[in-house]
């Protein structure tokens, strides 16, 4: 049985779709922590603002779970960065949840799309 | 510019990270707040301003905390935490404990129902399993126990399989070299009587002086018997147990020495036994010499006088087996002596058989005892079923819990250990107030009638008892602890995190597991139904049974006259007429009469019988009879019926013709026409002439038939058949025993006073033992039927309630945990009536699978448990019918209860709530 949990869903919302756009930036490229919040915010519009204390938490969540992967490089002049990279689950977990996300956006798309119809 | 490292160092204060990892964060985030502070300042911020925007990145002070706290990282191992506060292991269990027994105190009534049931099948294990050691398990006080043997003859053909033997076999026997020693005892009721006290009766053991080696006796004041004191002729010697001398003789060191009147003969004392010395009845109070005479000990007494019971000592190197072989031997050869006794042996299926020592004392009773203890266990494991079922219930509602623990790195171990030791604490609670339950149930052992059984007093709550309770205990409250963990796999745990929100949902196979344990439950609680009822229905069958005779206001007593003073037949006959006369004549008397064996009291005489013109079929077997003398009146006292012929009347005197009473099942056995009256009847004079008639004059004519009396139990027990009785008058077969029986009106307690009082007048020396009314002789006759069935019902009751909340419980669970599913069918059209039938199928399935597994067990234990029915069998349709209805009944409450909740499912409720 397949059911939607409207509590479970608020949070998968805010959850998932940070996860989704992080792994999604990861994707392009390497990056390091302030690079992700400074792309979000300014590809969002400004709509969306990732603070410090939630992104890096999320971070090493995601760190945890092996789907990215953080290391330390150094340059002259320069203090050592932590560059994250994706890993090839983290690829696979952020195929999975794009098709998901088109789903329920395309899904929402039709019902709100009837309603105004 | 503002310290960057410390601002984040502030705020992972509360966060336990490695030192390592601790850096690593303040160098990244530090790094962070560096580039938005350049950046801010690069976009033309003052300074402060910058400072403060930067600083803006934390939005409360605790979130970075909160949020490293769930992750793994954040609970590093403690070894790699040198100076984390912990007190190590022990402190971490004592946390659990802690933290164990604030969730009990939080769900009271859970915990109380876990801790009673568990309680309650622990304390029916603790009473069965102290009965069962006591009585069969625990070994004799002996040295080396295991090496003693019964030996015992068997006569199935004469309706005994288990029977006692001669002197002539002790004599023959005692020089097998399979034997280490061998030794010859019965227990007799004895009268003892020393320096002028009132003589009592008291239970004796009469043993061949060989008996003390074979069981490592030492005396602790005089001697032992010895081979001496066993030779005819001799001084008599008696000695004492430790209760005798200390009660008779105030523990006086010259008692060794003393006269003892023992049946009115002069014995000496020569020893006292030890107050540990227990040999087959605690009750004995002295032992004597068995001195066989010289005939008796001669192959012509060989199958006479069967009144000897026969231990033995395997010698070293020998088995049973081996040993049967020779005693097989030894047979044969006799049988070589007597060619004439051949036949009639063979035809009556005589052979000699050995049992371990310890077997043959507890007798019949093990196998009942065995079959309770194993209804106890099974009432444990349906009720441990529901404690693991409970346990995985409360495991599914803390799936969360744990798997996010787990990922936070608590490790499998230490959720285990914490699962364990909640189990544990339930476990220990449910076996202390077990313990006392138990306790409690051994103290009511007179009420249950433990002390009649063999070795019933040797029941204790001891350190065995303990040890057993605490075992199964520790293994319960293991198994109840290990299912939750086994439950939460840890390949588990990952679906658990990533399908956030999913309400603990159960799997297909969870979900068939805890039907499977269901329907057990229902197996088992239907095998012990079963066992329950066909008991009970056996009970009420026994209950129903025709004793012969009017047992209620019957009162009986002994008698026993010392052949030292009664040393003839007239002696016996004028005592008897006059002790007849007496009483009869006392006030509140209405009937009385004497017989040999009183109903229920003394154990008749039984010998084998013939009757005149009764031709044997080629093979038939002889059979053995009840021998009972009776006073005129005596018969008609205790409410025999008359079927045909008359009573004894006062012309039924010595010296003329010899007349006898037979009761119906002997005359069917030899005059199945109904022509009995008139015939003659005669018992085994000589075994080696055994078919040769006696003089006309000792034949017995048979002048009367009356119902069968039963005189030893309502029914035969197992391994017994009687073929019943004949009774002889008084005064033309005198016996030394003589039993009183008298019907009163009024209080019975002043009539035995003005017997007794009437008795002294008579004889001083005789002493009134047993006094008793019959339907309490009944009543504790029937202890071994009516204990087990009582028992056993109230395993099944127990069993079937557990089972029953068992089925519920698994129902009432699915039910909640498919409310959704439940409401979208609803909502997609399904009726209330179909919801009620999805969920009644569903239970009725478990039933009917556990019914079907329950009867198949029922059918293979069958055999095992007809050994202990009467009158029924245990796959009886009727028994099944009433078993089936019983748990049809118990089972559709059960099952109708979650089935009316899920019909009466609101889909919006079910749907919107989560």
């Amino acid at each position: 049985m397949s059911d939607i949990d409207t509590r479970a869903l608020d949070r998968e919302l805010k959850r998932g779709a940070a996860e989704l756009m992080i792994l999604s930036l990861l994707d392009a490229q390497p990056r390091h922590g302030y690079d992700l919040s400074k792309l979000i915010e300014t590809r969002s519009g400004g709509h969306l603002t990732f603070h410090i204390d939630s992104l890096y938490p999320l971070l090493y969540r995601l760190e945890e779970r092996e789907w990215i992967k953080g290391t330390w490089v150094e340059k002259a002049d320069e203090r050592r960065r932590r560059i994250y990279k994706l890993t090839a689950a983290g690829r696979r977990v952020l195929g999975d949840q794009r098709r998901t996300w088109d789903a329920f956006v395309d899904a929402v798309r039709r019902v709100t799309g009837a309603e105004h119809a | 510019m503002p310290d960057w490292a410390r601002e984040v160092r502030t705020r992972l204060a509360t966060v336990r990270l490695t030192p390592t990892r601790e850096a690593e964060i303040v160098d990244e985030l530090s790094q962070h707040l560096q580039d938005r502070y350049d950046e801010l300042t690069a976009a033309g911020a003052s300074p402060d301003e910058a400072a403060r925007l930067t600083l803006d990145e934390f939005q409360s002070g605790a979130a970075l905390a909160n949020r490293l706290s769930e992750l793994r990282q954040a609970h590093p191992p403690a070894m790699v935490v040198p100076a984390a506060p912990t007190g190590g292991p022990l402190s971490d269990v004592w946390q659990d404990v802690r933290s164990a027994a604030r969730q009990f105190l939080q769900q009271r009534a859970l915990t109380a129902v876990i801790v009673g049931t568990l309680a309650i099948c622990l304390a029916a294990n603790l009473a069965i399993f102290a009965v069962v050691d006591g009585v069969v398990l625990r070994p004799l006080p002996f040295p080396d126990a295991d090496r003693l043997v019964a030996i015992y003859n068997t006569y199935p053909g004469a309706g005994r399989d288990i029977a006692p033997s001669s002197g002539a076999d002790f004599y023959d026997r005692r020089s097998l070299a399979g034997l280490a020693g061998l030794a010859t005892y019965q227990r007799l009721g004895l009268t003892l009587g020393h320096d002028g006290a009132a003589p009592e009766r008291v239970a004796g053991l009469v043993a061949s002086p060989s008996l003390f080696p074979l069981i490592g006796t030492r005396p602790i004041l005089g001697r032992l018997l010895v081979d001496a004191d066993a030779e005819p002729g001799t001084e008599q010697t008696v000695l004492l147990t430790y209760g005798y001398w200390q009660r008779a003789f105030a523990g006086r060191d010259d008692a060794v020495g003393m006269t003892l009147q023992v049946n009115g003969a002069p014995f000496t004392v020569v020893g006292v036994l030890p107050e540990s010395w227990r040999f087959i009845d605690p009750a004995l109070e002295v032992v004597i010499p068995a001195v066989f005479t010289a005939r008796e000990r001669s192959a012509a007494a060989r199958h006479s006088d069967n009144n000897w019971r026969q231990v033995g000592r395997l010698a070293p190197g020998t088995t049973a087996d081996l040993l049967q072989v020779q005693i097989d031997a030894l047979n044969a050869a006799n049988l070589e002596q007597t060619p004439d006794l051949r036949q009639p042996l063979q035809d009556i299926g005589f052979s000699t058989r050995l049992m371990p020592f310890q077997r043959f004392v507890a007798g019949e009773a093990a196998r009942s005892l065995y079959l309770l203890w194993a209804g106890a266990l099974v009432v444990l494991l349906v009720a441990g079923v529901n404690l693991a079922n409970m346990a995985l219930v409360r495991a599914s509602a803390r799936r969360r819990e744990w798997a996010t623990r787990l990922a936070l790195g608590a490790g499998a171990g230490r959720l285990l250990r914490q699962s364990l030791i909640e189990s544990w604490l339930l476990a220990a609670a449910g076996a202390v107030t077990g313990v006392l339950l138990g306790a409690w149930a051994l103290w009511l052992a007179p009420w249950l009638g433990l002390e009649t059984l063999p070795r019933g007093t040797e029941i204790a709550l001891d350190g065995r008892v303990l040890t057993f309770i605490a075992v199964i205990s520790a293994v319960a409250g293991t198994v109840f602890g290990l299912v939750p963990v086994l439950a939460q796999r840890p390949g588990r745990v990952a679906d658990e995190l990533r399908v956030d929100g999913r309400t603990g949902t159960t799997t297909r196979g969870g979900r068939a597991a805890r039907r499977v344990l269901a329907a057990a439950q229902v197996a088992g609680a239907l095998m012990l139904l079963v066992a329950g009822a066909a008991l009970l229905a056996s009970l009420q069958r026994v209950l129903a049974v025709d004793l012969g005779f009017r047992p209620r206001g019957l009162l009986t007593a002994q008698l026993n006259l010392p052949p030292a003073r009664y040393p003839t037949a007239g002696a016996a006959r004028g005592f008897v007429s006059r002790l007849v006369e007496g009483v009869g004549s006392l006030p509140g008397v209405v009937t009385a009469g004497v017989a040999s064996a009183t109903p229920f009291g003394a154990t008749p005489s039984n010998n084998v019988v013939f009757a005149e013109g009764y031709e044997m079929a080629p093979g038939e077997s002889i059979v053995s009879a009840s021998h009972v003398s009776v006073s005129n009146g005596y018969l008609e006292a205790i409410g025999a019926r008359l079927l045909a012929g008359r009573w004894f009347d006062g012309g039924d005197v010595d010296g003329r013709r010899r007349v006898t009473i037979i009761d119906e099942r002997l005359a069917r056995r030899f005059f199945p026409n109904g022509d009995a009256i008139g015939r003659r009847m005669w018992p085994l004079r000589h075994t080696q002439r055994m078919h040769e008639p006696p003089p006309e004059d000792q034949r017995y004519t048979v002048v009367g038939v009356i119902s069968e009396v039963r005189l030893t139990d309502v029914v035969d027990d197992p391994g017994v058949r009687t073929h019943g009785a004949l009774y002889y008058p008084f005064d033309q077969r005198p016996t030394l025993t003589a039993g009183l029986a008298l019907r009163t009106e009024g209080d019975p307690s002043l009539v035995v006073g003005a017997v007794r009082r009437m008795l002294a007048d008579l004889d001083p020396q005789l002493p009134l033992y047993d006094v008793a009314e019959v339907e309490s002789l009944i009543d504790r006759s029937l202890f071994d039927r009516r204990t087990p069935a009582l028992l056993a019902a109230a395993f099944a009751v127990v069993a079937l309630l557990l089972a029953s909340l068992g089925v519920y419980g698994v129902l009432a669970y699915q039910v909640a945990q498919r409310t959704r599913e439940l409401g979208i069918r609803m909502a997609l059209g399904a009726d209330a009536r179909r919801v009620f039938r999805l969920v009644l199928t569903e239970g009725l399935a478990i039933v009917v699978t556990g019914a079907l597994l329950g009867l198949t067990g029922a059918a293979l234990l069958r055999r095992v448990i007809d050994t202990q029915l009467y009158g029924v069998g245990a796959l009886d349709l009727t028994i099944l019918a009433a078993v089936g209805a019983l748990l049809t009944a118990v089972t559709l409450v059960a099952i109708t209860i979650p089935a009316r909740r899920a019909a009466r499912t609101d889909p919006t409720v079910a749907m919107s709530d989560s």
